[in-house]
């Protein structure tokens, strides 16, 4: 298969369209590490990498789906503002079209929320070559299916994204990250309940399977120790400080710190239900993290697709998978399946783009 | 129609089905009356089952069919189709489980609005999204309609509060989108979902999140001698990096309405009244109100006041929320709109307005969520007098274009429904309306389900006044 | 709202139904407000739903007749013009309707006889009392007879207090501050003679000099509120020769009556023009005995007992929608020592007495009735205060079922001297 990998780098959306009109099956490699069928032909969208539209008062940006993330975070950090869903595993590769089509959001998803929160706009090729502009660019816009929406988490499985509009919030002025070290998953868990229900807005919360509690905090200056302390009165024992730069969250905090080999999942999940995925998951994975307040959690394992899907089936779970030797994309159960099916079928009928259900 | 109509006695006694004319005239209209069409049925189902066989039954025969809850969309969204029938979901009102650990409540469709924050209020949680008409409004018409209120600004819409969705497709098939986390993995499918204005069948539970209720709050009134001065202010607001929980302006027809309806107590001899709201941790707000009154102060406000008490709160919000309605008063018949500008040319946007309406001689009253861009000329006229909804409904299809030319939106929370479909084909390119309705056939192959809403084609939707609809005589829309 | 409805097709007494119409603007904010909406939940039960109707009918596009059951739905509780941001005057749309469509209207014998028997007993004491009597015999068949009569028999008080006699004036006490004229009312003359003498009590120790003309007679409210205005105008003409004009206010003690007294003006809308006059400087002068009393600047009375009472306060649909009036009642209240004013949920839904509705529509009242005394012993009150005299039976009848009934009291009542201990 390595043999017959050959790269497409269109530089018009005309000759983006007629490779996928000539195409039967089309790859956009969104997993590196995931082989590709035969036949395939691998789209790199490096002739789209344009800023469209930034202007920084309107607090929305336009880019193409080839921009790289990492330019994208930096030209918005120039003016003063973010992606408050804190982009996660990005290296200097990764696309603006590659962050939607996976749909990860980082710890920051929160406060705001996640990354489907924030997309407004989006253009895509469907199967059928058609070029879709879907949504706007205001931050409000109720015209039309929210197909912006459709395409975040969709896995390159119903069109190649083009170019997207996102919403973008004003940077805080500070930010604190602090550590509550708990002796055990229970006890760290507790806590994570508690400050969920309570009236802390945090910007992080994440907890790993030895009980630690990481909380970032931001906003302005001249609140952040009264608030501090106001958490540590709800928790009730002291806090470790970490650190007061954020950068702190993509170097030792980050989610890559997952070892290479393996597979990564990504399992939606809910404040209470990590209790559950910490215990019935323990035996057949090397390492939890559970982050945005326990909504979601990352899973490394080194058990095979087959064994974890029957788990996650039994579980009544469903997890995506980040990365590993495998073709699946999506294991465990698939509820929304009669719903996407139909959608697959109107956007790519000759099902040139992967599914990201197994058949 | 016949069989069909049979085989819908089978399904409901007499008492929930309706197919009288003085039991189904009431429901000729939606919040937008100027749309009326008279159903073939109402029918009232119990539960989840009665729905899932209306739609099969629907499906068998082909007769399409429109969900309603209360009825206050403003775009002709739950307006019956003809030769169909309306499914009222009010009696599926049962708030089914309330989880305070997870933040989420699981509801059936025909729940109200403020009926969910009110349940988990026990537990310091509310439902953040709050249309005006929220002690009305269901939580279905929400979900159809992704409906927005004042805090959109911070807190997004309600799609940025619908986790998942039990939902009956227009065959009647069963599925379940999202589920009980704020994340998901594969296509957001509850995100295309929500929005669709009924278009891809019937939500049958609602797993909604739920926000724990802000520590504390500060409200803030600022006046101002002119409409695109509260405007500008709304930049330097947003310029200051303060993220408000909700910015709104009214303008002095607004004020004066508002002020007739609920005595909200807003300065009388304003132009313009922006309302800002910061919400969060007590300290947090505290530091954040200080950098805010500090910005409000180099804009040109002629008085500012702040809420010294919840009561005085919650007065300054019903005030802005009984707005809309309250403008009856003013004039007995008037024109909604909902177009979004980008946030910077707000000031430009409200200018033309003024110019336009003066153009036409019609009176526009604007009450809106500022910091949003979400603008709603209120456009005032007298329907007894000859051509003045065409008047009306002209000056309302320039607001529209105007927004677009802005780069904006012809709608930003209302939904196309009925009203504004003719102008999807602007903001939207033969291709993209392709897709759309690929995707809306691939789901409701007969399209039964809302027939006739936000997708232009299909029949005009009957009109209450004689001559032709302005948007017929343009050749956009027929009627049957 | 966009009509047709021809303004020459309609007689000067009833052109004042179009106003209504044209104000409502569909919103639909009146629906969770409305008793018939919030228990039946359907689009024609409901305030909006109603006024589509009328328009409708109004505009010849259907028969009266289609739309009488969802009209006589309408316990007229007017909580939809309290909801209303619009300002829509139901209250102007739905009487003179009920009077339009009464002149076409074909009732059954049964339906005849049972308003011949309400407009012929309640507003009289006398016969009333009678009746009382009567219908107490016949308490153990009530199931069996028409729903309607049913309901009379079963709302029957069990027994009455004994007849009271009221003087024709009373002095005021200390220096005086005004005068007024004092309907004592007819239902209420017999079931609970105490409300008034307690309002007189109230009045002559504020300084007020009361009178009673003799030869007053029933408000005509009740009449007034089912569509037979002809009986309401007989009983207000005789009211406009009882009541004397130089008083500063004529005061009534029960919602119901302030309420129809108050609408005298539309009720002779159309007529002969001196008795508009006269119907309009009657109605200028009503007022509540809490509207009174709260703008004379009430004395709440001295006392050395020490005792708390929790008083749950019932907005009277009559007092709070259709006079507006919330505050007064709840500012007397709380300028009485000792006394914490709790508040039920729901207040503005009706508690289903509404007149003559818990006879007229049994099933309906009985929901509502348990769901206004569910709320009240929600409050966990001593005691159960409200403004009219039908609020005050309703909520009694259906707290009969309950283990220990809280008292229900007139809210003049608890503004009188009276030892507290006795009340509770």
């Amino acid at each position: 298969m390595e043999n017959d990998f050959k790269l497409h780098e269109p530089q018009t959306i005309a000759e983006l369209q007629s490779l996928i009109r000539e195409a039967s099956i089309i790859s956009l490699n969104t997993r590196k590490d995931s082989p590709s069928p035969p036949n395939t032909i691998t789209l790199s969208l490096s002739g789209f990498q344009k800023i469209v539209e930034y202007q920084p008062e309107e607090y929305t940006i336009t880019v193409e789906a080839g921009a790289k993330v990492s330019d994208v975070i930096s030209i918005l950090d120039e003016q003063g503002q973010y992606l408050p869903f804190d982009p996660p595993f990005i290296d200097k590769y990764s696309t603006i079209g590659g962050m939607i089509a996976n749909g990860y959001s980082g710890p920051g998803g929160n406060r705001y929320g996640i990354l489907r929160d924030f997309i407004l706009g989006l253009t895509f090729i469907d199967g059928l070559g058609n070029r879709i502009k879907t949504g706007g660019k205001v931050v409000k816009n109720a015209a039309g299916f929210d197909v912006p929406k459709l395409m975040v988490g969709s896995q390159a499985s119903l069109g190649v994204i083009t170019e997207a509009t996102f919403k973008v919030f004003p940077l805080p002025e500070t930010y604190r990250t602090i550590l509550f070290r708990f002796d055990t998953f229970e006890s760290g868990h507790a806590a994570l309940l508690a400050l969920g229900r309570s009236r802390f807005t945090l910007d992080a919360l994440d907890l790993d399977s030895q009980g630690s509690l990481v909380i970032r905090l931001s906003g302005q200056s001249d609140s952040m120790d009264v608030r501090i302390q106001a958490l540590e009165t709800l928790i009730g024992r002291s806090h470790e400080v970490f650190s007061e730069d954020k950068s702190i969250w993509t170097t030792s905090l980050k989610l890559q710190a997952f070892p290479q080999a393996g597979l990564l999942l990504k399992i939606p999940s809910s404040p209470t239900s990590i209790r559950k995925i910490e215990a019935e998951l323990a035996p057949y994975s090397t390492q939890r993290r559970y982050s945005i307040g326990g909504f979601v959690s990352w899973v490394h394992s080194d058990n095979s697709v087959c064994e974890l899907s029957e788990l996650l089936q039994k579980l009544d779970l469903a997890a995506q998978i980040v990365s590993g030797d495998t073709i699946e994309h999506v294991i465990g159960t698939d509820h929304p399946r009669a719903f996407y099916d139909r959608i697959k079928q109107a956007l790519d009928p000759q099902r040139k783009f992967a599914n990201i259900y197994k058949k | 129609m016949k069989p069909f109509l049979e085989k819908l006695r089978q399904l409901y006694p007499s008492d929930r089905l309706y197919e009288d004319n003085a039991r189904l005239t009431p429901y000729v209209s939606d919040g937008l009356t100027v749309f009326r069409e008279k159903p073939i049925a109402v029918v009232m189902p119990l539960d989840s089952d009665e729905v899932v066989d209306t739609l099969k039954l629907c499906h068998e025969f082909c007769v399409p069919f429109v969900a309603r809850g209360s009825g206050t969309s403003l775009s002709g969204g739950s307006l019956p189709i003809d030769e169909g029938i309306v499914i009222s979901l009010n009696r599926l009102n049962r708030i089914l489980s309330i989880d305070p650990d997870n933040r989420t409540a699981r509801v059936q469709p025909g729940v109200i609005n403020a009926h969910v924050s009110a349940a988990v209020t026990q537990h310091n949680l509310y439902f953040a999204p709050d249309p005006s008409s929220q002690s009305v409004c269901t939580i279905g018409g929400n979900l159809a309609f992704n409906s927005g209120g004042a805090h959109c600004l911070k807190y997004g819409m309600t799609s940025n509060h619908v986790l998942g969705i039990k939902v009956a497709l227009p065959d009647g098939e069963i599925v379940h989108l999202g589920n009980d986390s704020l994340e998901n993995v594969g296509p957001d499918c509850v995100g295309l979902f929500v929005g669709s204005e009924g278009l891809f069948g019937i939500a049958l539970e609602i797993q909604l999140r739920l926000l724990p209720i802000p520590e504390s709050f500060r409200t803030i009134l600022a006046s101002y001698d002119s409409l695109e001065a509260a405007g500008e202010a709304v930049g330097t607001v947003v310029a200051s990096g303060i993220l408000p929980g909700a910015m709104e302006i009214m303008d002095k027809l607004a004020i004066e309405a508002a002020e007739a309806a609920v005595n909200a107590g807003y300065p009388q001899d304003a132009e313009a009244l922006l309302i800002i709201e910061l919400d969060g941790e007590a300290a947090a707000v505290e530091a954040e109100f200080t950098a805010l009154t500090a910005a409000i102060e180099q804009t040109q406000a002629k008085e500012i006041r702040i809420a010294q008490d919840n009561d005085e709160r919650l007065l300054i919000w019903k005030g802005r929320k009984s707005a809309f309605s309250a403008v009856g008063r003013l004039s007995p018949d008037y024109l909604v709109q909902d177009g979004v500008v980008p946030r910077s040319k707000l000031g430009e946007a409200l200018k033309e307005i003024s110019r336009l309406g003066s153009e036409s001689k019609l009176r526009v009253a604007n009450v809106f969520h500022a910091g949003d861009g979400n603008l709603h000329p209120l456009i005032l006229f007298d329907g007894k007098e000859k051509g003045a909804l065409e008047k009306a409904e002209a000056l309302a299809g320039k607001i529209l274009r105007l927004c677009l030319k802005l780069g904006g939106s012809i709608t930003g929370e209302h939904g196309v429904g009925v009203e504004k479909k003719a102008f999807m084909p602007e903001m939207f390119s033969e291709a993209d309306l392709d897709a759309f309705k690929r995707i809306r056939q691939a789901i409701d192959p007969h399209e039964i389900s809302n027939r006739g809403k936000m997708l232009p084609g299909h029949e005009a939707p009957a009109l209450s006044h004689s001559g032709p609809h302005p948007l017929e005589k343009a050749g956009i829309i027929s009627r049957m | 709202m966009l009509h047709n409805i021809s303004e020459t097709a309609l007689t000067p007494e009833y052109s004042g139904m179009i106003k209504p119409i044209e104000s409502c603007v569909h919103c639909g904010f009146c629906l969770p407000t409305c008793p018939t909406y919030s228990t039946m939940g359907d689009e024609m039960n409901s305030p909006r739903g109603r006024i589509f109707l009328i328009k409708e009918t109004l505009e010849g596009r259907m028969d009266p007749s289609e739309i009488e059951p969802f009209i006589d739905n309408c316990l007229g509780c007017l909580a939809c013009v309290s909801s209303c941001p619009s300002g829509v005057e139901y209250g102007e749309l739905i009487t003179p309707y009920r009077a339009w469509s009464e002149s076409t209207r074909e009732r059954s014998f049964t339906e005849k006889l049972q308003r011949f028997a309400l407009l012929k007993t309640i507003p009289h004491p006398s016969r009333f009392r009678a009746a009382s009597k009567i219908a107490h015999f016949f308490k153990p068949i009530a199931r069996h007879l028409p729903k309607g009569f049913g309901a009379m028999i079963e709302l029957a008080p069990e027994e009455l207090p004994p007849k009271h006699e009221f003087k024709d004036h009373y002095p005021a006490i200390g220096p005086q501050r005004g005068q007024v004229a004092l309907l004592i009312g007819c239902a209420q003359q017999a079931l609970a003679p105490r409300i008034n003498a307690a309002a007189i009590r109230v009045l002559t120790r504020n300084g007020i000099e009361v009178v009673i003309p003799k030869s007053q007679g029933c408000c005509g409210s009740l009449a007034m509120h089912i569509g037979e205005s002809k009986e309401a105008c007989r009983a207000a003409r005789k009211n406009f020769d009882a009541f004397p004009t130089d008083v500063d206010a004529i005061i009534t003690t029960a919602a119901g009556c302030g309420s129809g007294m108050k609408e005298y003006t539309h009720l002779f809308a159309g007529q002969d023009i001196e008795e508009q006059i006269q119907a309009n400087a009657f109605s200028s002068k009503v007022m509540d005995i809490c509207e009174y009393l709260d703008q004379i600047g009430f004395i709440p009375p001295k006392t050395n007992d020490s005792a708390e009472i929790k008083v749950a306060y019932h907005d009277a649909c009559h007092l709070a929608h259709a006079q507006k009036i919330r505050s007064a009642p709840r500012s007397l209240l709380q300028s009485v020592t000792g006394i914490t004013l709790l508040e039920p949920a729901e207040w503005e839904i009706c508690c289903g007495s509404a007149g003559s509705y818990n006879i007229e529509h049994p099933d309906t009242a009985k929901e509502l009735g348990r769901r206004k005394v569910a709320n009240l012993y929600d409050t966990g009150a001593d005691i159960i205060a409200t403004g009219n005299i039908g609020c005050l039976a309703q909520i009694e009848f259906h707290s009969k079922d309950k283990d220990t009934p809280i008292r229900v009291v007139h809210t003049v009542e608890l503004l009188d001297e009276v030892d507290r201990k006795e009340r509770c």
